[in-house]
């Protein structure tokens, strides 16, 4: 048997089944998708504009305008009163609040909808002749390639490439370890040079190529120092070998293994 | 084409809602329309989308920095603007068509600002909002303090409804955010549309009238941004369009009432200042029922809607928002001022059309800006006096001609330096009225004239330079296009060093350290790098001297100590060229908006000179210092 208000009907069920998939993570990236999106953006709008307005006699530009215009509203207002609550804004509280407004909404309509004269609303789609159709695709089709374009340009890298160096102290218990890593940006292979110094005395070199988009890490063991010197690494490029292309240095002193014996300070965060 | 009383396609009684517009017209030589014939939709949004690709196309080559890229992007603004304007400005289509083809202008012109940065955010205010919803998303809670713009978290509907969108669909912050500002704009464009066609009673005048508002200033960019603006401005719409609808719709009052009033309250927990100006604009709509003795059953529906509008937003000010006054005071006043100096000649106005750093607005620019004001001030006593003539009955249409003939006062404020910003921010409630007016004086002309051709010529070129004139206005020359690196130059500024660097911090640092850095990098450590940026403006501690400063003294160290800092980020690109925004920091560092020189790069290098601070992360231009060491941190 066909329902009587068909429409009410899928908007219920997809306001319940949409809080399912929310509620239980059922489902992949797609699904949720497709089910969140009009949970959060047209269900309840569509709700609440058919309990407000019963019958068909709001056209169908005005509805779509009032069913988008009070979801973005009543998201605003069920936002305010979820972050009232013990659980707060999260994907189930949401998926529970929405679902809470949408049903009652819904019931709300079906009953209005009883007690008033039915009328037809003309569709607008049925008007479009198969040539308006066409260049209605022609256009979307304009759009997407404007899209890609517009997309395409922003990823592609621009201007000269960077190379990240960076030096932190290790967060383990070992306070005598330094973690050092380097990005590549650069627009093409990077072969690279590495001196760890302490104090002013070189510990250790590395040589190593990266490719655009590759990283480099490692993590060094470097002798202790005393106060105010420092511990630096500095980066050379070998297609030009003199110049110290990156530098960074950690200024927190390492005190000699033997000066712990009564407790260090450590660099750990 | 000879027009006269009545057509379908003018006339809402055809579309059975039977307004009781007091003029209606007819194109008696054409045949009347479907009102649900969609006439020229289709070919209009296909050569809309073109335009969209050519900005697309110019989009691209600003950015590798070819040529041509400007001429582009104009002709691909005027390729969206132009056609669907040139047909709305007829008396002829249909109102199903009418409404399809303001519905493709506004998404499109949306789509524009899209395409600038269609990968991240990248205006100023998009990154405060972003660290906003991240903040909600990640605590479950709103109202967390923005560390750059704090008021910003006491208005939180933009953070709510984007925390929504994001964890119900599972997607990222980003496009959450495009598709919510995206139903908002289709939200502020139709109920724009039905407002005007409800006061004006004729789709005609309602189509040309949302057509020059996509004309105002800030249309085109600023109100597409992800902003708590671009979310109220459509909410207010929807609220003014449902108070007008409720005076024609005797059947369904309480349900237009309900809406309205849903309306009202989103937008004072939304945007301070949106909330502000409809609270004014019901205040007026029933100042102007008062006048004309509540004649209208809607008339006291607005009174009511005014008065909860000022109460809501007095409510939401004394018990959720006190800071609001902190942050709009001083810069009303700073206007105030400015404009009082300038009149009694103690001060000297901005120069218009020069940016901070010098740079000149081409000269073709500066022709078209002042032709699109003139018109606009030449335009408005015609419509006035026709809006007085054909719609004097009618007290909303009443407030909007209040609403327009508070333009030229907005000029006072233009020529100064605080004012200019309040100027530019009141444009898209200006409008309102302005579009309207205008809307109203091009149907009569037409009337008149009954010359079709030469009539749609006249109209179409003048809404055409007022559209130019708004975005050359509300957009400087520099930031319309993507393109290289500039020093301080907000969407300009944002390239992927910035944000790697600010991932970086974000992945090996951890969040929420207490950070100084520029105004650009201070934005992406706060969106991209989860940092927590210490600025003089939110805590009264200078904390840009640290960098700006010649050598690390006892002062610097003391303002590191009192502000609780523990990182420094120097771009070394501070020191190639003024500052576009006027300042590298913020506005209350030395010689903020005045600067004549670049930083000296010989500044920056007292970090690497001081024994106490760590050269922790190094990319060229970018280098992160600890500055623990000298507050006592571990």
């Amino acid at each position: 048997m066909r329902p009587r208000y068909p429409d009410l009907v899928l908007v219920a069920a997809l306001a319940v089944i949409g809080a399912v998939v929310v509620v239980t993570s059922l489902g992949g990236p797609v699904t949720r998708l497709a089910l969140g999106l009009p949970l959060a953006l047209v269900l309840p709008g569509y709700a609440l504009t058919a309990a407000l307005f019963p019958g068909s006699t709001l056209g169908v530009p005005e509805r779509l305008t009032v069913m988008l215009g009070i979801g973005l509203a009543s998201l605003v207002i069920v936002g305010l009163v979820l972050n009232w609550t013990p659980w707060g804004l999260t994907p189930a509280s949401w998926a529970v609040a929405l679902a809470t407004v949408t049903l009652p909404a819904t019931l709300v309509a079906a009953i209005r909808r009883r007690g008033s004269a039915e009328q037809r609303v003309d569709s607008p789609l049925g008007g479009i002749s198969p040539e308006q159709w066409s260049t209605f695709g022609l256009a979307a089709l304009a759009l997407t390639a404007a899209l890609l374009i517009a997309r395409s340009g922003a990823l592609t890298p621009q201007g000269d490439g960077f190379t990240q160096l960076w030096m932190l102290p290790r967060a383990q218990a070992n306070a005598n370890q330094v973690r050092i890593g380097i990005t590549s940006r650069e627009r093409a292979t990077v072969v690279y040079r590495l001196e760890l110094e302490s104090g002013s005395q070189v510990q250790t070199t590395w040589t190593f190529k990266l490719a655009p988009g590759q990283s480099w890490q490692t993590t060094a063991a470097v002798s202790p120092v005393r106060r105010g010197a420092q511990t630096s690494a500095i980066l050379f490029r070998l297609d030009v070998p003199d110049l110290p292309y990156r530098q960074v240095a950690l200024a927190a002193p390492i005190p000699p293994a033997s000066a712990c014996a009564g407790g260090c300070a450590r660099w750990d965060r | 084409m000879r027009v006269d009383l009545e057509t379908p396609g003018l006339n809402l009684l055809q579309s059975g809602r039977g307004l009781g517009a007091p003029w209606r017209l007819r194109v008696l030589s054409q045949r009347p329309a479907s009102p649900l014939a969609l006439g020229w939709l289709a070919p209009l949004s296909l050569l809309a989308t073109t335009g969209l690709l050519l900005v697309s196309l110019a989009d691209g080559r600003a950015r590798s920095g070819q040529s041509w890229a400007e001429p582009l992007f104009w002709l691909g603004l005027l390729a969206i603007f132009i056609p669907i304007t040139g047909r709305l400005l007829l008396p002829g289509p249909a109102r199903l068509e009418r409404i399809g083809l303001i519905t493709a202008l506004g998404a499109c012109l949306y789509l524009v600002k899209v395409f600038h940065s269609p990968v991240g955010f990248t205006f100023h205010d998009e990154f405060v909002h972003w660290r906003n919803v991240q903040n909600a998303v990640s605590t479950g809670h709103l109202f967390s303090p923005s560390p750059l713009l704090p008021v910003s978290g006491d208005f939180p509907g933009l953070s709510s409804v984007t925390a929504a969108t994001a964890q119900l669909a599972g997607i990222p912050i980003y496009p959450a955010g495009l598709i919510v500002i995206g139903v908002a704009r289709l939200v502020a464009v139709l109920a724009i549309y039905f407002l005007y066609e409800s006061l004006g009673g004729s789709s005609w005048v309602a189509g040309i009238a949302a057509a020059l508002y996509a004309a105002n200033p800030g249309f085109v960019f600023f109100d597409a941004q992800f902003s708590y603006e671009s979310l109220a401005l459509p909410l207010a719409a929807l609220a003014l369009f449902a108070l007008a609808r409720r005076a024609d719709d005797k059947g369904r009052r309480y349900a237009w009432g309900a809406v309205a009033m849903l309306g009202i309250v989103a937008v004072v927990i939304t945007h301070h200042l949106t909330s502000y100006m409809l609270a004014t604009f019901l205040t007026i709509w029933a100042i102007a029922s008062l006048f004309r003795r509540w004649r209208s059953p809607g008339d006291r529906g607005v009174l009511v809607a005014a008065v909860l509008a000022w109460l809501a937003a007095a409510a939401w000010l004394i018990f959720v928002a006190g800071r609001t006054v902190d942050y709009l005071f001083p810069q009303v006043n700073a206007a105030v001022r400015q404009v009082i100096g300038l009149i009694a000649g103690e001060t000297t106005g901005r120069q218009l059309f020069h940016s901070y750093a010098g740079n000149v607005s081409p000269q073709w620019e500066q022709i078209v800006a002042y032709a699109a004001t003139i018109l606009i001030l030449l335009g408005l006593p015609f419509g006035l006096f026709q809006l007085w003539r054909r719609y004097r009955w009618h007290s909303g249409a009443l407030a909007l001609a209040v609403v327009a003939i508070a333009y030229p006062a907005s000029f006072v404020f233009r020529l100064t330096r605080s004012g200019a910003e309040a100027a530019n921010r009141s444009n898209e409630f200006l409008f309102l009225g302005i579009a309207f007016v205008l809307a109203v004086g091009i149907a009569e002309l037409w009337r008149v004239r009954r010359q079709e051709w030469r009539s749609l010529a006249v109209a179409l070129t003048g809404a055409g330079i007022i559209f130019v004139g708004g975005v050359i206005l509300g957009f400087a020359p520099w930031a319309r296009l993507p393109g290289p690196y500039l020093v301080s130059a907000d969407t300009r500024s944002v390239e992927p060093e910035g944000i790697t660097a600010a991932q970086w911090a974000r992945s090996s640092l951890g969040p929420d350290n207490r950070i100084v850095a520029d105004r650009t990098n201070a934005l992406l450590m706060l969106g991209a790098g989860g940092q927590h940026p210490v600025t003089g403006y939110a805590t009264g501690v200078p904390t840009y001297r640290v960098v700006l400063s010649t050598k690390l003294a006892l002062a610097e160290r003391a303002i590191i100590r009192q502000a609780g800092l523990r990182y420094v980020v120097v771009d070394h690109r501070l020191a190639w060229a003024l500052p576009l925004t006027g300042v590298y920091f913020e506005r209350a560092e030395p010689d903020a908006a005045t600067v004549t020189f670049p930083l000296d790069p010989r500044d920056f290098s007292k970090f690497d000179a001081s024994p106490s601070v760590s050269r922790l992360f190094d990319s060229g231009d970018i280098v992160i210092y600890d500055v623990g060491g000298l507050n006592g941190a571990p």
